[in-house]
């Protein structure tokens, strides 16, 4: 009888078992590399991220344990809260620098309607906290909120750059 | 799940620690295994899977998402373990490409009874060179154009290490197969 061997290295392998302490190692090792970014904005989306995939874990491999999961709730509404503050002070930066009322009014409509979706979206979460589509479309909108306003901050900062060029030109 | 590990990969690009060593925790034992396969040494393995990390994690602006981020991942982490082997003088290029019989390069039937912890034992005793071909082929399941790549030779050398490799591999287990049944 014959085999064809490459077909016994299509299936999965055992993994070796790692050394100890390697993670402790290579976070120093990854301390240590030259790092551009990492504003503080991005260390909450991570906590997000930690939350989610947390939530994705209990979700797939402890749905047992719906008992605990007031820690993520706890987890999200800290989050929420910081998400809230960042996005009001972005507001605030924004109207500072739009000088334009029409376009102020109608962002302050679409964060309007970003809120009220969220309002909805909360009380699906909160009826079951461990479900990760939820807990994903909650951080989306807060990213989105706060996304528009960077953006159209931006947007302006451009166009004034662009008319004092013009200015000057002429 | 494959949207949060998108969404991992884009904090990753921005510079993000705890979003890398997320990453890290899970590929590591998977790319921990890979590069046992290519360096003798626990100590020397466990390094170059932590260094083809930091390298993965520098250059993940170059990652394109048609690959799974792992391929990506166990690409860099085999291209270390080479690095390495290549500071111990391995060279892959001084082969007369030229092969005195022609023999068919897709036939990898051996005998059934052989199991795949005695092939990975024989693959151990192939010539060196010879035997990173055979395993980026036969374990990694890489084909001739990757291999090629990424040994930086032609494909046509990467056909005659891997025929060569095959030769040696059917020698050696067929000796073994032999011993246990006489």
């Amino acid at each position: 009888m014959k085999q064809d061997i490459r077909d016994l290295f299509k299936q999965e392998d055992d993994l070796e078992v790692l050394p100890e302490n390697h993670r402790a190692e290579f976070l120093e090792k990854l301390k240590k590399q030259p790092n551009e970014e990492s504003s503080i904005p991005w260390v909450k989306i991570a906590a997000v991220v930690l939350i989610v995939l947390t939530v994705g874990v209990s979700v797939l491999y402890n749905t047992t344990e719906v008992e605990e999961v007031s820690p993520i709730i706890a987890q999200i509404e800290a989050v929420e809260a910081e998400y809230l503050e960042d996005i009001k002070a972005e507001w605030e930066s924004f109207i500072a620098l739009a000088e334009d009322d029409v376009l102020v009014e109608r962002f302050r409509k679409k964060l309007d309607e970003l809120d009220l979706d969220y309002q909805e979206i909360s009380i699906q979460f909160k009826n079951g906290p461990n479900n990760i589509m939820v807990v994903e479309g909650l951080i989306d909108n807060l990213q989105t909120r706060l996304q528009i306003l960077k953006d159209i901050q931006e947007h302006i900062k451009i166009l004034n750059q662009n008319n004092e060029n013009h200015e000057k030109s002429i | 799940m494959h949207k949060i590990e998108t969404k991992l990969i884009e904090l990753c690009k921005k510079g993000n620690q705890v979003a890398q060593m997320q990453v890290y925790d899970k590929y590591a034992r998977a790319m921990f295994t890979v590069a046992c396969r290519y360096l003798n040494s626990e100590e020397n393995a466990k390094d170059a899977m932590q260094e083809g990390f930091l390298k993965a994690f520098t250059n993940i602006d170059k990652y394109q998402p048609e690959f799974t981020f792992g391929a990506w991942l166990k690409r860099i982490v085999i291209n270390q373990c080479l690095d390495e082997l290549k500071k111990k003088h391995l060279v892959f290029n001084d082969i007369e490409v030229s092969e005195l019989k022609i023999l068919n390069d897709d036939d990898w039937s051996f005998d059934s009874k052989i199991t795949k912890q005695e092939i990975l034992n024989a693959i151990d005793y192939i010539t060196e060179k010879h035997k990173i071909v055979v395993k980026l082929y036969l374990i990694e399941g890489f084909d001739h154009q990757e291999i090629s790549e990424i040994l930086e030779i032609p494909v046509k050398t990467s056909r005659t290490h891997l025929r060569r490799g095959k030769l040696q591999l059917q020698k050696l287990l067929k000796t073994k197969y032999n011993e246990a049944r006489y």
